[in-house]
């Protein structure tokens, strides 16, 4: 059930992404790329993550063929799933640190000019996409301890 | 826990289909328009376009004017904030090239076909950070350039000519029809750290919400000047 749950949660997010449906000051915060990177830090089995991953891809994808973008994109979210190992035992920290990091890395790989040319809408996302993290982190603080 | 989860997704759907979300945007936005006057004399400028939108063309033939029109579904839009991109549910099948000009309504561009499959294609819009023009703005028809974003920017007005709020900015670039509205001045101001106080630079309000349109118009018998 938690599962099905998750897989509604990742889809309705990223379609509400692929729809352009929030921005704050023009800003879309990536909700997509909040949510899988907290799915990442309870996630125990492989397989189930990559299934939403899947699920997220297909609602953000807006070509037939998947672009550069999306699969950089789905390639740093299956990253976020071995990162981490390597970090704490607080899940606020961990939601906070790999979501700033995984936005960070996902313009630096798909564009990096963005960074630099528009650095105050890309320091927007940043901050939006942390704070989504950490309200995710915070939501499923709970499940992630008795599972 | 699974009851917090269970909730996180049904308000999460329930936004989602609701349609309502737009007002969370209008809430933070800053172009935010306070005044009840103002507001009523945006929502009667864009009573065509909405009128358009809502009667959904969808895969028709439109003629206005010299104008013709192919109405296509948006299905899609880019997920992320570098770019600015829609998709549409036509492409080479359906008589959809590269380069073509894309309207929101008839007489009002929105951007350019970048790429084209056979049933979709990919359109630039007046929001991307790439996308530039030369317009004409009111009836002086002073130049300026128009560079893309949350809002689209005027810039190279000069400093010696007179423009105002609401001024209407319309294309005059040989990529797309001349003569086609993008919006309207708002917001001027007078830069003169980048430009050596010659310049003065604007934002462009629109009077349609991107989000809400569900249809745009491939403008057919028009290509770009080589």
């Amino acid at each position: 059930m938690k599962f099905f749950l998750d897989i509604v949660l990742v889809s309705a997010v990223s379609l509400g992404q692929s729809l352009s449906l929030i921005t704050f000051y023009g800003v879309k915060p990536n909700f997509a790329l909040a949510v899988l990177a907290v799915l990442a830090l309870s996630a125990k089995e492989f397989w189930k993550y990559l299934i939403l991953v899947l699920a997220s891809l297909v609602f953000l994808n807006y070509t037939i063929i998947i672009s550069k973008e999306i699969f950089s994109f789905g390639a740093l979210m299956m990253l976020a799933f071995y990162l981490k190992k390597y970090l704490s035992e607080n899940i606020f920290l961990n939601s906070f640190l790999l979501v700033f990091a995984l936005t960070m890395l996902l313009y630096l790989l798909i564009d990096p000019g963005f960074i630099f040319n528009n650095f105050n809408i890309f320091i927007l996302e940043l901050f939006y996409n942390a704070l989504a993290g950490l309200i995710f982190g915070f939501i499923y603080k709970g499940s992630h301890g008795k599972e | 826990m699974i009851f917090v989860r269970f909730a996180v997704v049904i308000v999460l759907l329930v936004l989602l289909f609701s349609n309502n979300l737009v007002f969370v945007r209008d809430l933070f936005s800053p172009l935010n328009i306070k005044n009840e006057n103002e507001k009523l004399a945006l929502e009667n400028n864009s009573l065509k376009t909405e009128l358009y939108i809502a009667e959904n063309l969808s895969g028709k033939d439109i003629n206005e004017g010299q104008w013709e029109y192919f109405s296509a579904k948006i299905f899609s839009s880019y997920p992320f904030n570098d770019q600015n991109l829609i998709s549409i549910a036509n492409g080479e099948i359906s008589g959809v090239q590269k380069d073509q000009a894309v309207a929101a309504a008839p007489g009002i561009l929105l951007g350019r076909v970048i790429e084209v499959n056979k049933n979709m294609a990919l359109v630039r819009t007046i929001f991307d950070k790439d996308f530039v023009a030369a317009v004409k703005i009111g009836e002086n028809k002073i130049n300026a350039l128009l560079k893309g974003g949350v809002p689209p920017v005027l810039e190279m007005i000069e400093k010696s000519k007179a423009v105002k709020n609401g001024d209407v900015v319309y294309n005059a670039d040989k990529n797309y029809p001349y003569g086609f509205k993008l919006g309207e001045i708002q917001i001027i101001e007078n830069k003169t750290a980048d430009t050596a106080g010659l310049f003065q630079k604007a934002l462009l309000k629109i009077n349609y919400n991107l989000v809400s349109l569900e249809d745009v118009l491939v403008i057919k018998n028009f290509g770009p000047l080589k």
